[in-house]
């Protein structure tokens, strides 16, 4: 007799299920996990949904899109914002290609500084380059004034943007280009070369073919990180405004909640829009498995009319981005830039009379939601790969849109969420160190997933079968075998909430600020001596952690390699 | 070491998975029953995907069976999970921990049982010993040889003292001789602290020389439980037949029943076999199935046939004869004293006693 199955999927699922529900702990992680997604990453994107659709007298509307979408501003904002992505997107691009090209075939000298500089932006505030463009090309710059002696030059806008931000943002497209390039099987070049394609021919026939969802990628994730950037366009963007800085300015600056939850909207539709793209389009055309090794190393080419041109374009792209960088600390000890180039402490000293308590807070917020997002982004990577339960999908999903949502349109949700009761955490430091947490969780959760996917789940279930339960397996194998990712998971977490500034940009208070609102601010008001010296030192924070963060590590028995930036 | 073997019941068990993004679900397993013995080596042997390691994975709880019951001794351990069931498996991939140390992995699950420290040692060490590791606790998983590690998983599980041991195809990332050699191995363990153990594997030869009985499966169900002997000697099926070993077929007619032997009519000629694990009556169509070594090619015999192959292999003469279109594979052994026939002679076949088996059409 056969037995009466159930057919629907759901009683199937439930069976699975009853896998989880012999053990408690895991049932309860998974219950708070949602709950804790839910509330700080889909709720406020709701509540931002919400507001934008809500009238004043409580009805249903979309008045406000007309009124935004049909303002000669608005558009004018929404144009900029394309125009600055794809701009940005395809010279961050074609630099990031050159670069990883460079990394992945050529036979050349310095390529330790290709790792700095693509650790450089990570690292910094983000509107750092901002700050040295306004030092080297500003009305007083280093350049314009003292070098060319105009006396009336403007960085500020569109030209000024593409300057830093491809400088910003060609690192992330280098990155990614560069795993792909590397983990091209040679011997498919080769053959090509066996056949008799020469080396250009190559390159055209078989390389950027392989490499064009490559490309395309790289173009999409620098186009998202663009049009959400806040840091940069406030610093240097001028009358060029974009739609990250025009929230703010309308929620913040004209009290106009519903409309800045309206142009929130606008950009989170594009950012999502993008991501999915990026996601379920290109990355199924990948041909290169990212994580594939190639079977033999490669040869690099060591021909010099090769070689010659593309390590000088990279060795002085290098050169100037280090030299933005360095321009921050000599202009954080020049007594008045353009005019009066002395040594002098007085930056630091008003700095600190300033600003003591934003850097103490931001550094002790930034250590308290290091261990949290870090421990938190391992459970949720495990719970994704590992496990199989009703809401792991809605888990995955929403911290995989996370990534996605720039910083601007959270923020601005979790006033709008936050200010009322029954929870009310604006203007709280909790409100701060949640919104560290769930900036940096995806990136955790991320690694985690590429680093636990690389382990035989049969480890695990060789412990359970030994007799260890959920808890007793995560803490004694799956957590030592994912400790490089848990431990880059830690430094990314730190230094990305130091460097915060488009969502907590909403969040700070009279009684917490943050450093990286107070370096907004000096140089709102144009002390940009105080502002390098208050973003020299965050560097040095951020240095300094990285650094003690190490020893203990060494102390503990991890070695400095077991942690990949 | 203690025996605590007990016996494993599955009664009535089907699993189904819901397929990846296609609406209606994948039966891995179709309503199986099976009991296994205390003590008893059986194998779950069969193709990919015919539900073998499916039904293993059940026994030690990391699949929860969608239908029926599982049972070891006399407890129903349905929704027992792993840690709580008595089963050691070894993986097919051995699934060492890389952070621990060869004496830590083995120890591991001692560890967790709270066992005094003095006890986990002299269990690790003396298990090391058996499996031939001694010396070796200090290494890593990656500091030893793959057939080492084989090893190192079978301490793992084997020092736990199970009721059950489960082996997901353990041998099949060893190189063909270490196979052998390692097969051999599990079964004098085994024999020794007589503990149930299930074994999984594709490999026919693997099956024969481990196992009290085996179990075949297809597509999710079983097609034949017996002795390594009866599932080659007396396939119940033309599956059957076909995956253990090399099988001829030629189709049959029954003429009349006899008691234990039925006269059967095949290629025109009308022959005697006898019957063993089918029921026949007059007038059935069969299937007569012969083993390439139960044949002989001669000069006289009883079907006549045409020489389409002839190899020299050593220990036997390899022939493909045409025997009115149907192709029949013969291994003549110990060819040196006997005249050998080369393509296109014709032929006479015969056939040893108790050579021919029937089974159903």
């Amino acid at each position: 007799m056969k037995p009466q199955l159930t057919n629907s999927k759901l009683k199937m699922q439930l069976i699975d299920m009853k896998k989880i529900w012999r053990d408690p702990i895991l049932v309860c992680t998974i219950v708070l996990v949602i709950i804790s997604l839910l509330l700080f990453i889909v709720l406020p994107l709701y509540k931002v949904l919400k507001q934008s659709v809500i009238a004043t007298d409580g009805k249903l509307t979309l008045a406000s899109y007309f009124k935004i979408l049909s303002s000669t501003d608005t558009a004018k904002v929404f144009y900029n914002t394309m125009l600055l992505g794809v701009l940005v997107g395809v010279l961050s691009t074609v630099i990031g290609f050159i670069f990883a090209y460079a990394d992945a075939y050529l036979k050349m000298k310095g390529k330790k500084i290709f790792n700095l500089i693509a650790i450089l932006p990570i690292v910094s505030p983000p509107f750092v380059i901002a700050l040295s463009a306004i030092l080297l090309f500003g009305r007083s710059g280093l350049i314009t004034r003292k070098l060319l002696g105009m006396t009336n030059a403007n960085i500020y806008g569109l030209k000024g943007l593409l300057l830093v931000q491809t400088l910003t943002f060609f690192p992330v497209a280098y990155l990614l280009l560069a795993g792909l390039l590397k983990s091209i099987d040679p011997s498919m070049e080769e053959a090509s070369r066996n056949m008799g394609a020469s080396r250009w021919k190559t390159f055209t026939t078989v390389t950027l073919p392989l490499a064009i969802p490559g490309i395309a990628n790289s173009f999409l994730l620098v186009f998202i990180q663009v049009v959400a950037d806040f840091g940069n366009p406030m610093v240097i963007g001028g009358n060029f405004s974009t739609l990250a800085t025009q929230i703010y300015l309308q929620a913040i600056g004209n009290y106009d909640m519903q409309g800045g939850a309206t142009l929130a909207v606008l950009l989170l539709a594009v950012s999502t829009l993008l991501f999915v793209l990026s996601k379920y389009w290109i990355e199924k055309k990948s041909y290169v498995t990212v994580t594939g090794k190639p079977s033999r190393e490669r040869g690099l080419i060591e021909e010099k009319h090769i070689v010659a041109p593309l390590s000088l374009f990279c060795l002085i792209a290098s050169g100037l981005v280090i030299a933005f960088y360095i321009l921050i600390p000599i202009g954080s000890f020049t007594k008045l830039w353009g005019i009066n180039y002395d040594f002098t402490l007085d930056h630091y000293r008003y700095a600190w009379t300033v600003g003591k308590k934003a850097i103490l807070d931001t550094t002790w917020l930034s250590l308290l939601s290091m261990p949290i997002t870090g421990i938190l982004g391992m459970i949720i990577a495990f719970l994704i790969v590992r496990k199989r339960f009703l809401g792991r999908g809605l888990i995955e999903f929403t911290s995989l849109l996370a990534m996605a949502i720039p910083g601007t349109v959270i923020g601005i949700g979790y006033i709008l969420a936050y200010n009322t009761k029954p929870l009310v955490l604006t203007g709280t430091a909790t409100i701060l160190i949640i919104a560290f947490i769930f900036r940096s969780l995806p990136m955790g959760i991320r690694s985690g997933i590429a680093s636990l996917q690389q382990i035989d789940p049969s480890i695990e279930e060789a412990s359970a079968d030994l007799g260890a339960n959920a808890f007793k397996t995560f803490r004694s194998v799956t957590l030592p075998l994912i400790k490089p990712a848990f431990f880059s998971g830690l430094i990314y977490t730190f230094v990305r909430s130091m460097t915060a500034v488009s969502t907590v940009i909403f969040l700070v208070s009279s009684r917490y600020n943050l450093l990286t609102v107070t370096i907004l601010g000096q140089v709102d008001v144009g002390k940009i001596g105080v502002a390098s010296a208050f973003s020299t030192i965050l560097i040095l924070i951020v240095y300094a952690v990285i650094g003690i963060l190490y020893f203990l590590l060494s102390k503990l028995g991890v070695s400095k390699s077991d942690i990949q930036m | 070491m203690i025996n605590h073997s007990k016996s494993v019941i599955l009664k009535d068990i089907t699993k189904q998975y819901i397929g990846h993004g296609k609406k209606e679900e994948f039966t891995a397993v179709d309503n199986i029953s099976l009991e296994i013995k205390s003590g008893e080596f059986i194998t779950l042997l069969g193709p990919s995907g015919c539900g073998k390691t499916t039904t293993l994975r059940m026994v030690a709880g990391f699949e929860i069976p969608s239908a029926g019951d599982i049972y070891i001794g006399d407890q129903k351990i349905n929704n027992l999970p792993p840690e709580k069931r008595d089963t050691a498996m070894v993986f097919q991939s051995y699934a060492l921990f890389p952070h621990y140390n060869i004496f830590d992995n083995v120890a591991y699950g001692l560890k967790l049982k709270k066992s005094s420290k003095k006890d986990i040692e002299k269990k690790v060490l003396h298990i090391l010993e058996l499996v031939g590791l001694q010396g070796l606790g200090d290494r890593a998983p990656n500091q030893i040889s793959g057939g080492q590690q084989q090893r190192v998983a079978l301490a793992r599980a084997l020092v736990m003292e199970p009721s059950v041991l489960l082996f997901d195809e353990p041998l099949s990332n060893l190189d063909a001789k270490l196979r052998v050699y390692m097969r051999t191995e599990i079964r004098k363990i085994q024999q020794r602290l007589g503990i149930t153990s299930i074994y999984v594997t594709h490999d026919q030869s693997e099956a024969m020389s481990l196992s009290d009985r085996i179990i075949i499966m297809n597509k999710g169900k079983i097609e034949q439980i017996g002795t390594p002997e009866e599932v080659y000697q007396t396939p119940a099926s033309e599956f059957v037949a076909d995956f253990i070993g090399v099988a001829n077929l030629a189709e049959g007619k029954i003429n009349a029943v006899n008691g234990d032997n039925a006269n059967v009519e095949v290629f025109g000629v009308n022959i005697d076999i006898p019957i063993k694990n089918a029921k026949f009556k007059a007038g059935d169509q069969v299937k007569v199935i012969s083993r390439p070594e139960g044949l002989t090619v001669g000069t006289e015999g009883v079907f006549d046939g045409l020489v389409k192959f002839s190899a020299f292999m050593g220990s036997y003469q390899e022939y493909h004869i045409d025997i009115q279109g149907k192709n029949f594979i013969i291994q003549e052994t110990n060819p040196a004293g006997k005249k050998i026939f080369t393509e296109n002679e014709r032929v006479k076949i015969n056939f040893y006693p108790n050579s021919l088996h029937l089974i159903k059409a």
